[in-house]
């Protein structure tokens, strides 16, 4: 192969000096080794994944992996291509001031208007509104750059929205020193650990400007969007809080956090949200995710958005071939960092050009940089003729990029090296009055048809980036650095607690206990419908059990009358489990783990990520019951990491909270409904409430016989040692709202529940009387949905979905559209 | 010139509770060229906690409102002051409509550049194929563009039916071009796409209608005259400029069209727009009052 360059092996065939270092750790290994090495790389990089794999984009990177070995450069190198980014970006800084402002590089022909006015990216409602302080419109840039034949490198293309690239540059490069540390050994090897911390306090720089101790919050779209994992990553290790729009609300022009402890001030938000998401009011009326009065607060002055939304209007390609003559009337230079030859087509030159060689170039839709890009050089006849067709009839809407074959760098394959065509995501960011470059990247490997490669999360391959210090590592200067992160981390883990994670982790509690409920309720079912051959005492306890699950609704009331000894009952309960609360359930937990993601123990995420896990369809009783087997552990284990691995503050309150609620409702739910049964089966009724509430052990221990009698319920019902009764989870719940709402013996929720242990006390009284017990548990049922009610009133009334009204220029037309807010609460 | 009162007033009804209601008021009346603001005051119950002014990218008055207090109303009245001077009964022909859409070609650079962003299809009127054939019938090769114009509009009051409730706020084009109904916004949007669709300049303008209360029912007065109405700005050229014309009523817009806001259709100039937190279903009510006074005040 002649045209590309080779990143690692000079024309003469001899390994450059950058890479030597390097090479002598992967040849100093045995290729099996490495293969695992590899593999384990790629797991790491899969695990972390693992969060979206639930969600929304399951299964939409199958293929993604961490190569084990870097992309290297020299610093000499990086050097020149970090002064390359900087003044590019300062110029795009300077361009969007004017596109937002005055516009005289409209007025004055150095800007075709088509390329603002007719561009999506360009947001009206932006136009005049002057940043705070000193802060830049674009304080973060990402280029994805190309190395050309001749050896340079190149802008391929401008990344202005909101790039991601650092987040995922600081995960691969945690996972290559777990997996290869011998690459790292004496290799002077450039840290990213000092960008991050400069780039922390840029921020807070740029935030002074608004408060001394500016709060700044990283704005995500949230756990739907492909690049979560990078906000999660960029989040803590900046140490900002990481925040959703309906964590954030507007009042009079300025923007506040909503916890628990109130509305607190944003100074700075950081943005990965889209910028026409980010206000309804002003912009795309139905996001719901973004601020409303967003952009009013920004007008204000009351708050800085970094990168103002509106940046994204200077992405497309179509810029390229007039940045030159703007560098010259901006900067008053040239720009040190060529770009690929790019041509907007909206021109008679330009488009006769492109014409004329048109198998060089590749075709870009002038608006959408993440489409594919095309180029009659590799397209079918029938489609080249449609391709030039569209281009000549409307050349504005294209952008012709020259095709360029990127360098090759090596990838770790099967049979040991393959050079790859390779593409760099390098970011530059602003702070302290001046840009800086992160050293290092993602290096990705290119597609091989085309060298545009599109939005970073699309990418399959995916390389750690090193750029190489031409003299031995400096001794580590970062130490008092990272006691300052250290400090920062601690501080936002501290941070108050926001409504909606404090909401989110309330109805965790619940629904995990809410399946529990359902996986010891229907595994005891099937282990009785199993049997083919029931006797009276089976089919009695099976109609009971039944009855139970009719009555809290989780199978409909039909299926209790199924005779129990039929066959057509065990089919008829495996269907019921599959429409039943415990699929919605887990489709519950399933949203609320993703929302927590950056709330949870790695632990904790894992056993909920298979407390989530779809029971199998199918009609295989023991399989069926093996899962409901595999949930009651899991939720043991659950409740075990809660208890042991979890941070004793608000957060740990509110999602005990929502689980002692649950439980209280499900014992009282079991007991209420089979003291209700016939008085001929009071024992075998006593029985299973035991067997439910896990109690049997302890009755045996307790009353040494294996006989039940209606005053035993005891155990489960005002029992306070016994973590399976209800008087344990209002003890519980007493002392979880001692910390959220005090001790004050005024607030309506201690009042609900000090009444509940009132009546627990008097239940001895009744405790022979089944038709008094089963309204003294079902009126305490209503008071725990009661209580759960009154908490999220009272802490999480903030949730509330937004509306967008827009009213017509004629009577009675005005329309609302809502709610808005995407996926809703879920059922209670 | 002509003095004009207006009282524009909005009324909100909510199902339930707002807690919280932000809201953008496009309700200044322009003070440029033929029109002058005399004065101007806006009313809003409740009270808001915020109240703030700016002028939006098309040079448009926007006020806006936070109200942060439990409500279930919300109400906007607008009471206005305004002075129109009349226009050449006929304006001259101009030139031909060809020079103006070359104009804006331009090569990748249009003359002038600042309203190249009016030829460029916008969210509520996206190039149409019909709309832009329907206008070309009325601009021949070498048409003079004020003539094109007239005849478009004769044509369209001609075969558009004024039908109120057959369209809502974000009617499409393409659609009203099948039913050839709607009311003055869809008209206006089927204009602006078909000038557009031409490579000509044209934009949106709110506004109100001179009232002729005793003649409304009887048909003298004009259509869209019990709301707020809405015509189309079309480019004529440097020389000419901008000329308004009402594709409801076939006519170039004289001392009886009052505008509010211009932009690249409605969704530049909704009136009122806003998101609230809370309300269930609600009600709306409209009143629009422009009533003709002595052009000089008593003294």
């Amino acid at each position: 192969m002649t045209g590309n360059y080779d990143e690692m092996v000079s024309g003469k065939g001899a390994l450059r000096p950058h890479w030597r270092q390097t090479m002598a750790a992967i040849w100093g290994m045995p290729p099996e080794a490495l293969r695992e090495k590899q593999a384990r790389a790629s797991a790491h990089l899969a695990e972390a994944d693992s969060l979206l794999a639930q969600g929304d984009q399951a299964g939409q990177r199958p293929n993604w992996s961490l190569d084990l070995l870097p992309l290297i450069l020299p610093e000499s190198e990086w050097q020149s291509i970090a002064a390359g980014l900087a003044q590019r970006a300062n110029l795009l800084d300077l361009i969007l001031g004017d596109i937002y402002g005055p516009q005289a590089l409209i007025h004055d022909r150095l800007l075709p208007p088509y390329l603002i006015f007719n561009n999506p990216g360009f947001l009206r409602p932006l136009r005049n509104i002057a940043p705070v302080g000193a802060a830049p419109r674009l304080q973060f840039y990402a280029a994805d750059l190309i190395r050309m034949p001749e050896g340079h490198w190149a802008v391929l293309a401008d990344r202005t929205q909101a790039p991601a690239g650092v987040g995922y540059a600081l995960h691969h490069r945690s996972i290559l020193a777990r997996t290869f540390p011998e690459g790292f050994r004496n290799a002077p090897v450039a840290r990213l650990q000092s960008s991050i911390d400069l780039w922390y306090s840029g921020l807070r720089t740029i935030g002074a400007a608004l408060s001394p101790d500016p709060r700044i919050v990283l704005l995500t779209p949230g756990p739907h969007n492909s690049a979560y994992l990078e906000h999660v990553l960029l989040a803590q290790e900046l140490g900002i809080t990481l925040v959703q729009g309906s964590d954030l609300t507007v009042r009079s022009g300025v923007v506040y956090l909503k916890t628990l402890d109130g509305l607190e001030r944003v100074d700075v938000i950081y943005r990965r949200l889209d910028g026409e998401y980010c206000d309804p009011l002003e912009l795309r009326a139905d996001s719901a995710l973004g601020v409303a009065g967003m952009i009013g607060a920004m007008r204000a002055g009351n708050v800085i958005v970094l990168n103002a939304p509106g940046t994204a209007v200077i992405e497309t390609p179509a810029f390229a071939p007039f940045l030159p003559n703007l560098a010259r009337r901006l900067l008053g230079t040239e720009l040190s960092l060529p770009a690929v030859t790019t041509w907007w087509c909206g021109q008679r030159g330009p488009l006769e050009q492109v014409m004329a060689g048109i198998d060089g170039f590749q075709l870009q839709p002038v608006f959408d940089p993440n489409l594919p890009p095309l180029s009659t050089a590799t397209l079918p006849a029938a489609e080249q003729a449609a391709l030039l067709a569209r281009l000549r009839a409307a050349p504005e809407q294209y952008v012709a990029i020259q095709r360029i074959d990127p360098s090759l760098a090596p990838r770790l394959g099967k049979d040991g090296l393959e050079p790859r065509p390779v593409v760099l995501r390098a970011c530059v960011f602003w702070a302290d009055g001046a840009w800086h470059a992160v050293p290092g990247g993602v290096g990705r490997i290119a597609p091989p048809d085309h060298t545009s490669p599109g939005p970073i999360d699309n990418t399959a391959t995916v390389k750690d980036v090193w750029v190489m210090s031409d003299e031995p590592e400096a001794p580590d200067r970062t130490g008092a650095l990272r006691v300052v992160a250290e400090g920062r981390r601690l501080k936002s883990t501290l941070d108050r607690l926001g409504s909606r994670t404090a909401d989110d982790l309330f109805w965790l509690g619940r629904y995990v206990e809410r399946l529990d409920y359902g996986a010891r309720l229907f595994r005891a079912v099937l282990g009785r419908v199993a049997d083919s051959n029931p006797g009276p005492r089976d089919m009695a306890e099976i109609t009971l059990l039944t009855g139970t699950l009719a009555q809290s609704g989780w199978i409909p009331l039909s299926v209790t009358d199924i005779p129990a000894d039929s066959k057509s009952l065990a089919p008829a309960v495996m269907d019921a489990v599959a429409a039943s609360p415990l699929t919605q359930s887990q489709a519950a937990l399933r949203r609320l783990g993703l929302s927590l993601r950056d709330r949870l123990s790695r632990d904790m995420w894992r056993t909920l990520g298979q407390l989530a896990a779809a029971p199998a369809a199918g009609r295989d009783i023991d399989r069926l019951q093996g899962e409901l087997n595999g949930i009651v552990t899991n939720v043991a284990t659950f409740g075990g990491l809660v208890a042991e691995n979890m941070t004793r503050g608000a957060g740990w309150n509110f999602l005990e909270v929502g689980r002692r609620i649950e439980r209280g409702i499900s014992i009282c739910g079991i007991v209420g409904s089979l003291v209700s049964a016939r008085s001929a089966w009071i024992e075998l009724s006593v029985r299973l409430a035991f067997e439910l509430c896990d109690s049997i052990i302890t009755h045996r221990k307790r009353y040494l016989a294996d006989s039940y009698s209606l005053p035993m319920l005891d155990l489960v019902l005002s029992d306070r040692s016994n973590p399976r009764a209800l008087g344990y989870q209002l003890g519980a719940l007493q002392r979880h709202l001692d910390a959220l709402v005090g001790q004050d013996p005024l607030a309506g929720e201690n009042q609900l529940v000090d009444r509940l242990l009132m009546g627990l006390t008097d239940a001895e009284s009744i405790a022979s009387n089944t038709i008094a017990l089963a309204a003294m548990t079902e009126s305490m049922g209503e008071s725990l949905m009661v209580l759960s009610d009154m908490i999220a009133h009272k802490f999480f009334t903030h949730v509330d979905p937004a509306r967008s009204v827009i009213f017509g220029t004629r009577n009675a037309q005005g329309y609302a559209r809502g709610p808005a807010r995407a996926g809703g609460r879920a059922a209670s | 010139m002509k003095r004009y009162t207006v009282r524009h007033e909005t009324h909100y009804q909510y199902g339930a509770v707002v807690d919280h209601g932000l809201h953008q008021l496009r309700l200044t009346p322009v003070s440029a060229g033929r029109q002058r603001l005399v004065q101007h005051a806006i009313a809003i119950t409740p009270e808001p906690d915020s109240l703030t002014q700016f002028s939006d990218h098309f040079g448009n008055g926007v006020h806006s409102a936070s109200i942060e207090s439990p409500h279930q109303a919300f109400s906007v009245v607008l009471q206005a002051t305004v002075e129109v001077a009349a226009t050449d009964a006929t304006p001259p022909d101009g030139p031909a409509w060809e020079t103006i859409r070359d104009q804006m070609q331009g090569d990748g650079f249009p003359t002038p550049p600042e309203i190249a962003e009016l030829t460029y299809p916008s969210p509520l009127a996206q190039h149409s194929d019909a709309a832009t054939a329907y206008a070309a019938q009325s601009f021949a090769p070498g048409a003079l563009v004020v003539p094109a114009l007239r005849d478009l509009l004769a044509r369209m009051k001609a075969d558009f039916a004024y039908t109120p409730g057959v369209t809502d706020v974000t009617t499409a084009v393409s659609q009203v071009m099948e039913s050839r109904a709607g009311v003055c916004q869809d008209f206006a949007h089927v204009m602006i796409a078909g000038l557009r669709g031409l490579g000509l300049p044209a934009r949106y303008v709110s506004g109100y209608l001179r009232t002729y209360p005793a003649e409304k029912d009887a048909g003298g007065g004009l259509q869209g005259a019990d709301a707020s109405h809405a015509w189309v700005s079309a480019w004529c050229g440097p020389e000419l400029g901008w000329i308004d014309c009402d594709p409801t009523n076939n006519l170039i817009v004289g001392d009886e069209h009052i505008a509010v806001a211009h932009g690249r259709d409605f969704s530049d100039v909704t009136p009122l727009r806003g998101v609230i937190f809370g309300g269930g279903s609600h009600g709306l009510s409209v009143a629009v009052s422009v009533t003709e006074e002595p052009a000089e005040p008593p003294r």
